[in-house]
Formats: structure tokens, C-alpha cells, sequence
């Protein structure tokens, strides 16, 4: 592979991601409704987001992402195939990260609540100062899993003929007729990507432990 | 009696098909302690939880300084739950001291007596800060200020809970067998601290199955089983010459298991 070859992978790199961080912003604040939702709403609102829940996940993402790329058009949604595949990634997403978020602050001891209370604070106030804080530090490790759950699937976009970095090794492949040495490189880049975050979730879930 | 501070007249409540209270009434005046004491199950932590409003009563009525506890009743005298700011603005007179201690554990022992002043009372924070540093010299704790909750003894952590009460100048506090989850050497560190809030004049109602203490802090004592104050009397009234039988079956129990 020469320099130019490299110079293209790289952008591909760049464009994945670009895309996982737009995911997982869109993931994180999808999966936060969700886990508000199932942890304090009205409780038909609650069974609903639990619904949506059951059924994301039990759906493949290159299904949902097919489905959605070759249908929105039909319902009058003309969208960039960005634009759709941060959307459907961010939903599918957001449902894994839901679990993630409601576990962490269900696991806060409701002994908490009864202390941020007797001190005077309110509802919003307990939430966001006792609850939140300490539910950040136990979903840390279990969201940057998803997080890079996220990265690795970006690889699906090609699917319906998004370019990224799989398919910017495709093109080179193409070229100079060496595939193996070119996903081999795709492969060392997902890992050079993932690896970080995966020691930081190692690294943090052991520090929580101590 | 001083003027009464709280009173709670004729409160009930049930968890289902269990009546944990029953029709329970009891006044303290300013400055008074009040001790609960009774078998564990007679409703006694119950019955102060509901003055915090961490419970909701199903009847009759609690005041502290002649304002309704956790609900308000309109001119048909229906019972209406506070909205959530009024019974906040109510829970931050009132301290309350647990069990478990229940520090925030992540934030240090200086901000958790801090946090509640700046972000309730409004307080500026170099003030909660040097009010702060002046509560934990008080409870022997101001080297500690640093430090997350984790790395203290439950006694230490207590005094602290008791440090971040007081942080809100409370007009009543309430303590909830705050040394049963201690070492038998730490829990006198906690009742010294609590016996010098009584000396200061605290109004104060506290659950514990700690007698000798009882007998020494309170002004008086309430006797509950199975929701129900059976009797209520001076210390030395209810120690030396307990009436109910209950009671007196009840201390005779705990003076077999104490050896005293």
C-alpha cells in the first residue's frame, strides 16, 4: 500500500468516526428519555418506552437500516443517507444505551433519595445533585462498551452504499488487487479506535470496584 | 409544657393490609426530646418518617410550627398532597439523621454539608464553607473535610450526617437509630455529639433501641408497640416506674439481653 492508499484510509477513518460520535451523542440522549421514562414517567409512557426497547433489540441493524434508507423516501422523506443512518443508528442505539443509563441510576440505593430529600432538595434537585453524579460513575464502563459497539457497526453503512472507512478500503483493494493487506489494515484501524475505549472502560470499571 | 413545636394528632397509616400506625398522637415542645422506643415492626421509625413527609399518612394530621406536614387541607377539609417545592421549603427546617448515615458518597465531607446551604438556602459558598468548617470542628471531624465519605468509620460518617444537618439551621431534628449501624466502641463518640445538641436546647425526636442513653437525653419518652403509643412519660417516670405491661415485659427483655 503506498502513501495515497494510507492518505485515503484515513479519511475513511475520519468519516467513521465522525458518524459513531454523531451516533453516540444521539444514542446517549434517546437512551436518557428512555431510561427517565421507564425509571419515573406515567407508567403507560413507561411500558411504551420498555416496548420500544424489546423490539429494537430484537430487530438487526442492517434490517432497520435497509428498511429505513429504501422506505423513507416513499413516505415523503427525502433525507441525506447520512442523515439517515445517524437517525436509525441513533435510535437502535439509544434503545441498548437506555438499559445501560436505567440500570445505573436504578442501582443508586434509594437511601439517597430519602437523604437528598431530608436536606431540602427537590425532586429535579436529588436527581441531578445525589442521583445522576453517582449513576454517571457506575455506567461509565457499560456505555463506552456500547459506544464501541457503535464504532465497529458503522462498517454496516456501506451496506447501503454510504462510504467509510470499509468501503474506502474496498475502493483500494479494487485498485491494487491486494485484499488482504488492505483489511488488514481496515481491521488495525477499528482496533487502534476501539482499543483506547476499551482499556478506559477496563481502567474505570476497576478503579469503581476499589 | 413549652409551646408545642410539632404536634402530630391522631396519625394513621397503613402499608396495604398492615396498619402501622394507629391513630397515633404526640406533641413536642421547643427545646424538648422526645425519644421513641419499642420492639423493631412497632411503627416507630415509621411514625418519623411521616413527620419528614419520606412517608405519607393516610389520617389525622401532623404541624411543626403550625404548618401542615406534607398535606394541605382546603376549605371542603379535604386532604391535599404539598405541591413538591412546599414540602422541600418544609424538609429543609426539619434535619433528618438515618440509620445508614446516607452521606452523598460522591462528594467530599466539606461539600456534603455544603451543598444543601448553597443550593437550597442560597448561601454563598465561601460562607457554607467557613459554617461548614466551624460544624465539623464541632464534631471533632475538621481534618477530615477533604476526604470522600468511604474513607471514614461509621461513626465518624454519622457525626458527619449530623454536621450536614445542622449546615441547615434546622428548627427540629430527627434521629433514626443512629448508632445501630455502629461498632459498640463508636456509638458513643455519636451519642456525645447528639447529647451536646441537647444541652444547646435541639428540639429533637429520636428513635433508638439505646436505653441508657435514652433514659439520659430525653425529656421524655414514648413507649410504641404495634403502632401505637402505649406510654409516654419523663424518663425516670417510664425507666423506674413502668405502668404498661408491655413495657414492662419490653425492658425486662432488653435489661436480660444488656445484663444490666
Amino acid at each position: 500500500m503506498n502513501l495515497a492508499s494510507l492518505r485515503y484510509l484515513g479519511i475513511g477513518a475520519g468519516t467513521t468516526i465522525g458518524l459513531a460520535a454523531a451516533v453516540i451523542v444521539l444514542g446517549a440522549v434517546v437512551g436518557m428519555l428512555l431510561a427517565t421514562a421507564r425509571l419515573y414517567a406515567w407508567p403507560p409512557i413507561g411500558k411504551l418506552a420498555e416496548g420500544y426497547a424489546l423490539v429494537i433489540r430484537g430487530v438487526p441493524l442492517l434490517i432497520l437500516l435497509i428498511g429505513a434508507y429504501f422506505s423513507l423516501p416513499y413516505l415523503g422523506m427525502d433525507m441525506p443517507l447520512y442523515a439517515v443512518v445517524i437517525l436509525v443508528m441513533g435510535l437502535y442505539f439509544g434503545a441498548y444505551m437506555g438499559e445501560v443509563f436505567r440500570g445505573a441510576i436504578a442501582s443508586v440505593p434509594r437511601t439517597q433519595w430519602d437523604a437528598g430529600r431530608s436536606v431540602g432538595f427537590r425532586w429535579l434537585q436529588v436527581f441531578g445533585i445525589v442521583i445522576l453524579p453517582q449513576a454517571r460513575r457506575l455506567c461509565v464502563a457499560p456505555f463506552l462498551n456500547v459506544a464501541l459497539t457503535v464504532v465497529k457497526n458503522t462498517s454496516l453503512v456501506s451496506a447501503i452504499g454510504g462510504w467509510e472507512l470499509v468501503a474506502a478500503g474496498r475502493e483500494i483493494g479494487e485498485r491494487t488487487g491486494d485484499l488482504l493487506a488492505v483489511y488488514l489494515a481496515i481491521a488495525a484501524v477499528y482496533f487502534a479506535i476501539c482499543f483506547p475505549l476499551a482499556r478506559l472502560a477496563t481502567f474505570i470499571e476497576r478503579r469503581s470496584h476499589a | 409544657m413549652p409551646d408545642p413545636l410539632v404536634s402530630i394528632e391522631g396519625v394513621g397509616k397503613s402499608f396495604g393490609a398492615n396498619r402501622v400506625l394507629k391513630e397515633v398522637s404526640l406533641s413536642v415542645g421547643k427545646g424538648e426530646v422526645v425519644t421513641l422506643i419499642g420492639p423493631s415492626g412497632c411503627g416507630k421509625t415509621t411514625l418519623l418518617r411521616c413527620v419528614n413527609v419520606l412517608e405519607t399518612y393516610d389520617s389525622g394530621l401532623i404541624t411543626i410550627d403550625g404548618e401542615t406536614v406534607g398535606i394541605r387541607l382546603d376549605t371542603a377539609g379535604t386532604r391535599r398532597r404539598r405541591p413538591d417545592h412546599e414540602i422541600a421549603a418544609m424538609r429543609a427546617r426539619v434535619g433528618m439523621v438515618f440509620q445508614s448515615y446516607n452521606l452523598f458518597p460522591h462528594l467530599t465531607v466539606l461539600e456534603n454539608l455544603t451543598v444543601a446551604p448553597v443550593r437550597v438556602r442560597g448561601l454563598p459558598a465561601a460562607q457554607a464553607r467557613d459554617k461548614a468548617l466551624a460544624l465539623l470542628e464541632r464534631v471533632g471531624l475538621a481534618d477530615k473535610a477533604g476526604q470522600y465519605p468511604a474513607t471514614l468509620s461509621g461513626g465518624q460518617q454519622q457525626r458527619v450526617a449530623i454536621a450536614r444537618t445542622l449546615a441547615m439551621e434546622p428548627s427540629l431534628i430527627l434521629l433514626d437509630e443512629v448508632t445501630s449501624a455502629l461498632d459498640p466502641e463508636l456509638v458513643g463518640e455519636v451519642l456525645d455529639v447528639v447529647q451536646s445538641l441537647a444541652a444547646d436546647g435541639m428540639t429533637m425526636m429520636i428513635v433508638t433501641h439505646e436505653m441508657q442513653f435514652a433514659r439520659e437525653v430525653s425529656s421524655r419518652v414514648a413507649f410504641m408497640a404495634a403502632g401505637e403509643i402505649l406510654e409516654l412519660a419523663p424518663p425516670a417516670d417510664l425507666f423506674g416506674d413502668p405502668k404498661n405491661d408491655r413495657l414492662r415485659a419490653f425492658l425486662g427483655r432488653y435489661r436480660a439481653a444488656h445484663r444490666i
